[in-house]
């Protein structure tokens, strides 16, 4: 009886429940990883591929945490690209392309050798609940495990639904049984359920693909391995394969489409925006005469190759009818079809900050069950709740990310306080603070952090400082250039666009100049930079051309961190505050924010409501403090808070 | 459970009529108990208002707004009762004994108002013109400025400007194949356009901005030449000491007049001369002070002669007029081209009159609607520094994400004028108008 105690239970073994138990392992936590199908641990249902514009910030935050995407994906990978390059540090982004078997047979590996974890199959149905007390969970064939922290991970599978064409089946991942019941149990229990839609597109036979006909991309040289901890990349690496749709495709899926189950009206859940079925793109875009397909390989042991760019729910038979209109897949044969899923999903605002639901302490969901879509964003939410569940049970302080540190801060606080009602994803825009959180200083901002949670090895640790060092180095050499206005440099200077020098210049301040780079400055120094990584120069070149825009943002952090920190009691009662509308009565008690920087960003809550919130906030704060004889400074703080919403008071004057 | 608030939004005083206000949810039963009546929206209702033990409190016209059709935003009435402060205070006592409603606190109507979006902040901003303004004009343009509001103005710039930030963000988080590249030197010259709009937008502000902020004028000039008395006489009060020897006017003292519907600020200050008394010389430093604050100085002297080169320093950047005093009296002395005045005989007046005046600034050739608080011209005057600070990085070839960080503040600054701008925005434009996919 007593093998079947843990302190914490993750639910589901995909990209975030496999980062969730590997956390709690890492934190010394006992843990059981429980699944329905142990061989499709760490499975790459959709595009086997880690990282990509918003995306790879979330995976290096995983990997700064010590977690394991980003480690295996070198480890698998076929293919690396640098995207957004030239559009600057802070959007620029890995993307590895890796095989789907490899990744999923290491992943598979790893996990059943961590310390501190059992891995175990079995379908859960039910919560074990007492007194509104979290104990455990039940499986489909009866068995019970007992723990006070369950990880909810389970993706895509609860009701899952598979559509191709007017055809559908219940359906998990990609030809794997769904979840049923899961979800009815948790609307039993109070949890809000809601519905979501996704799709993917058809695998289709190698040796059908006349390559000469597509444009061949390699891998390429230039970009670092995506996690900081991999030393060097494979040497295996291969080219995908760019073809493009033309009329012809676009005329065949055009006549077809009443045959769609999105156009039939069979499937009225939301699906992404930014992933938008074949068929959406030509509905949508009817004046875009071509579409780009890649063709990439799911892995060096199979003759499949996903059709990027396809996604499609059409029937068989269009679906074979359509590829066969692109150049280089005249021949070509499907070896499964594109399908559109629906499946049921939670609403996030049912869930604090950590990812553990405000009604059941103890009970946290991660992953594509929250609403989101890609493996990163469910990786990151899963080691975030897996570090969260463990900092419970060791009775310690939760593990908050904040919006202006992490990616990870930004993509929890928009699922908790606004919710989604379509698959969200992560992109650059959503953060506020883009120039601070880049994929080259993850680590900076974040292992620190985890090294006081106990995520980091040593060995890890030790790696990280000595990167740190590597960058203090760089950036001395990077410092110390010296321009002499010398007729040479000054040629040189105009052979790259740029303005002459009239005195002794420093090289830090050429590089803030527009367009000027490091491998521009490069040229004016004598040492040689080969021996740094393309991230470490990244870095160096960020801190430094960037340093005043990073103080600056710092400074206006500093700023809103007053209002924004403005703590809101988890039991306030927002009806006894007059003047607030039952609306955002409503939402607020909803959401019950944690401070005003959060209540703010919830949809639908006007300035308005923070201000009268502020007012009330920061006087119950003075009079509690006045009578504890409060801090000067917090005080002072909480003086202009006042003061301006005052001035705004008396502005309006007396009682009109 | 809302509060329901009550209060007197006439003045405490004896009048023939004064105006009482409910607001919230039980703002209609209470009228109704009160009056025995039921009330419909907006139908004024003359009611004999009773006590529970049925003496008549008053006989007064209440009018019942249903939320939320009211300027609160929530159910509110308003009672129109005999002036009389005993009555006024009897009819609030009655109303505020009942349970679910207290006295309102200073500014709580309007605070509820701006709760559930009736008043934007500019237009509480605009409210602030329209109940403290000094001038008529004043109280014009926020007239104005409350009814048409900033939010078309802002709805405009911020449609451009979230268009300008779709064309770059979009760039930033979606593949060249996915939304094609942009050509960095038009989309530098549409944030440069547009800067220079927001510019001209925010620095027509300071050519009217005397209109909500004082325009102030300070009589400045050597002791006993005259200037308490000419203060006196302008702002016709009696606020300043006049007295025949020197050094009599330490503190600054300030008056505002309404002159040709502007709100002028006239100070008057201590003679600028060094003393023996220590107070006085503190009295001197604060003219000095005053000087340079003001927007017009009127250097007075009874012999036209000109400042003191200390004061004439701070002169320089300003805009001033010599002023000779005692016109009366044919004092000797440096006539110059100064304008004369007597304050006995007011002789002088009416020239001096004119030429205080600040310049009429015409309100067209504004591209947008007028501004009217500084924290309104601060917003848009960072704005249109920020569109400039884009333009110029992207001319230079610098990283589209520096050259974004400034069109998303210059969108956020925009924006909050009535209010911030979500993210979601930005990605949902995007959406609608590239093909994105992988
Ligand atoms: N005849 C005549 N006497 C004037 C006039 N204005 C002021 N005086 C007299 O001048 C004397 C000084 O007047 P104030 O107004 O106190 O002068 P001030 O410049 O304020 O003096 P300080 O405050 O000491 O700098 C008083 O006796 C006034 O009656 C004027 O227009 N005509
Ligand atoms: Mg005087």
């Amino acid at each position: 009886m007593s093998a079947d105690v843990y302190q914490v239970i993750v639910v589901g073994a995909g990209h975030a429940g496999i980062e969730a138990a590997a956390a709690c392992s890492r934190m010394g936590v006992k843990t059981l990883l429980l699944t329905m199908n142990v061989d499709q641990i760490g499975a790459m249902s959709c595009n086997p591929a880690v990282g990509g514009l918003g995306k790879s910030q979330l995976a290096r935050e995983v990997d700064a945490l010590g977690g394991h995407m980003c480690r295996v994906a070198d480890k698998s990978a076929m293919q690396y690209r640098l995207l957004n390059e030239s559009k600057g540090p802070a959007v620029r982004a890995t993307r590895v392309q890796v095989d789907r078997h490899e990744y999923r047979a290491i992943m598979k590996n790893l996990v059943e050798s961590l310390d501190h974890l059992s891995v175990k199959q079995g379908q859960v149905s039910k919560l074990l609940i007492e007194n509104g007390k979290l104990l455990g969970c039940a499986t489909t064939l009866g068995q019970i495990f007992y723990a006070p922290n369950v990880v909810i991970t389970t993706g895509t599978f609860m009701n899952g639904k598979a559509h191709i064409g007017k055809m559908n089946f219940a359906s998990g991942r990609a030809g794997e049984p769904p979840s049923v019941g899961l979800s009815d149990y948790l609307s039993s229990i109070g949890i809000r359920v809601g519905r979501l839609k996704t799709g993917t597109v058809p695998r289709v036979d190698r040796r059908t693909i006349d390559f000469s006909k597509t444009e061949e991309q390699i891998s390429q040289e230039s970009c670092p391995p995506i996690s900081i901890f991999s030393e060097k990349k494979r040497s295996d690496l291969v080219s995908a394969h760019i073809a493009h749709t033309n009329a012809m495709t676009h005329e065949i899926i055009r006549s077809s489409l009443e045959e769609s189950p999105l156009y039939a009206g069979i499937i009225q859940s939301r699906g992404p925006r930014y992933c938008p079925s074949v068929e959406d793109k030509i509905v949508r875009f009817a004046d875009k005469t071509r579409h780009q397909v890649f063709l990439e390989r799911e892995g060096r042991l199979t003759n499949e190759v996903y059709a990027g760019g396809l996604s499609t729910s059409l029937p068989y038979d269009c679906q074979l009818a359509f590829l066969r209109s692109i150049p280089g897949l005249e021949r070509v044969e499907i070896i499964r079809p594109g399908y559109a899923i629906e499946y049921d999903y939670i609403d996030a605002t049912q869930l604090s900050l950590t990812l553990e639901t405000k009604e059941l302490p103890g009970l946290f969901f991660a992953g594509q069950v929250n609403g989101t879509s890609g493996y990163e964003e469910a990786a990151s939410q899963g080691i975030y709740a897996g570090i969260n569940a463990a900092r419970r049970a060791q009775e310690k302080e939760p593990f908050v990310l904040s919006r202006s540190e992490s990616y990870i801060g930004v993509m929890v606080d928009d699922l908790v306080t606004k919710g989604t009602t379509e698959p969200y994803r992560m992109f650059t825009s959503r953060a506020e603070w883009r120039l601070l959180l880049r994929q080259d200083n993850a680590d900076t901002r974040l292992l620190p952090k985890a090294q006081g949670v106990g995520l980091i090895s040593s060995k890890d640790f030790e790696k990280f400082e000595a990167r740190q060092r590597q960058r203090a180095n760089l950036r001395s050499l990077m410092n110390e250039v010296r321009l002499t206005p010398t007729p040479e440099t000054n040629a040189k200077l105009e052979a790259m666009n740029q303005a002459p020098i009239k005195t002794l210049t420093l090289g830090s301040e050429i590089l803030r100049r527009p367009g000027i780079t490091y491998s521009d400055l490069h040229r004016f120094m004598e040492a040689s930079l080969e021996t740094f990584s393309p991230d470490d120069l990244s870095f160096v070149e960020t801190e430094i051309k960037y340093e005043g825009y990073i103080r600056q943002s710092e400074a206006q952090l500093n700023q809103i961190g007053r209002m924004e920190n403005l703590k809101i009691p988890t039991d306030f009662l927002y009806e006894s505050l007059s003047g607030l509308p039952r609306e955002s009565v409503e939402k607020l008690s909803r959401v019950r924010p944690i401070n005003l920087g959060q209540a703010s960003r919830i949809s639908g809550i006007t300035p308005a409501t923070i201000s009268v919130l502020a007012i009330h906030l920061s006087r119950k704060l003075r009079m509690k403090q006045s009578s504890a004889k409060g801090t000067c400074a917090a005080e002072r703080e909480f003086d202009v808070i006042e003061e301006e919403n005052i001035t705004l008071e008396n502005r309006i004057g007396g009682n009109n | 459970m809302i509060e329901t608030i009550c209060a007197l939004a006439t003045p405490p005083a004896r009048a023939a009529l004064a105006l009482i206000r409910i607001s919230g949810p039980s703002a209609r039963f209470v009228i109704e108990a009160m009056s025995g009546q039921r009330m419909s929206h907006r139908h004024p209702l003359l009611s004999i208002l009773k006590r529970p033990d049925g003496a008549i409190v008053d006989e007064a016209v209440a009018t019942f707004f249903q939320g939320p059709n009211s300027y609160t935003g929530e159910d509110l009435v308003e009672i129109t009762c005999h002036g009389n402060p005993i009555i006024v205070e009897e009819i609030i006592r009655e109303i505020v004994s009942r349970e679910t409603v207290r006295p309102a606190e200073a500014g709580e109507f309007t605070r509820r108002a701006l709760a559930n979006g009736k008043l934007a902040l500019d237009q509480v901003e605009a409210l602030d013109l329209v109940l403290n303004g000094t001038s008529r004009r004043t109280i014009e343009f926020g007239l104005k400025a409350k009814m048409e509001g900033l939010a078309g103005s802002v709805a405009d710039v911020s449609e451009r400007l979230l268009d300008l930030l779709t064309q770059v963000e979009s760039q930033l988080d979606f593949s060249d194949e996915e939304v094609g590249t942009r050509d960095s030197k038009a989309l530098a010259a549409r944030a440069r356009a547009l800067s220079e709009e927001l510019a001209r937008w925010a620095g027509a502000f300071s050519a009217y901005k005397h209109l909500f902020q004082s325009w102030t004028v300070c009589l400045a000039g050597p002791a006993n030449v005259g200037k308490s008395t000419l203060f006196n006489k302008i702002t016709q009060t009696s606020k300043a000491i006049v007295y025949e020897t020197p050094g009599t006017t330490r503190d600054p003292i300030e008056h505002v007049v309404d002159w040709n519907g502007f709100p002028i600020l006239f100070i008057d200050t201590a003679g600028v001369r060094v003393s023996d008394d220590p107070v006085e010389n503190l009295g001197v430093e604060r003219a000095m002070l005053a000087i340079k604050r003001a927007d017009i100085v009127l250097w007075i002297d009874d012999r036209g002669n000109p400042p003191p080169p200390v004061v004439k320093e701070v002169l320089a950047k300003k805009r001033w007029l010599p002023v000779r005093s005692k016109a009366d009296l044919n004092i000797a002395g440096d006539l110059g081209d100064c304008l004369a005045v007597s304050a006995h005989s007011g002789a002088g007046l009416e020239r001096l009159h004119r030429a205080v005046l600040p310049e009429e600034a015409p309100l067209d050739g504004i591209p947008h609607r007028p501004l009217f608080s500084e924290r309104q011209y601060q917003l848009i005057s960072l704005a249109a520094d920020d569109l400039k600070k884009a333009a110029d990085l992207m001319d230079g070839g610098e990283y589209l994400d520096l050259c974004g960080e400034h069109i998303r503040s210059a969108a956020s600054r925009a924006q909050e004028l009535t209010g911030p701008l979500p993210t979601d925005r930005i990605l949902k434009e995007i959406f609608a108008r590239f093909c994105i996919g992988k």
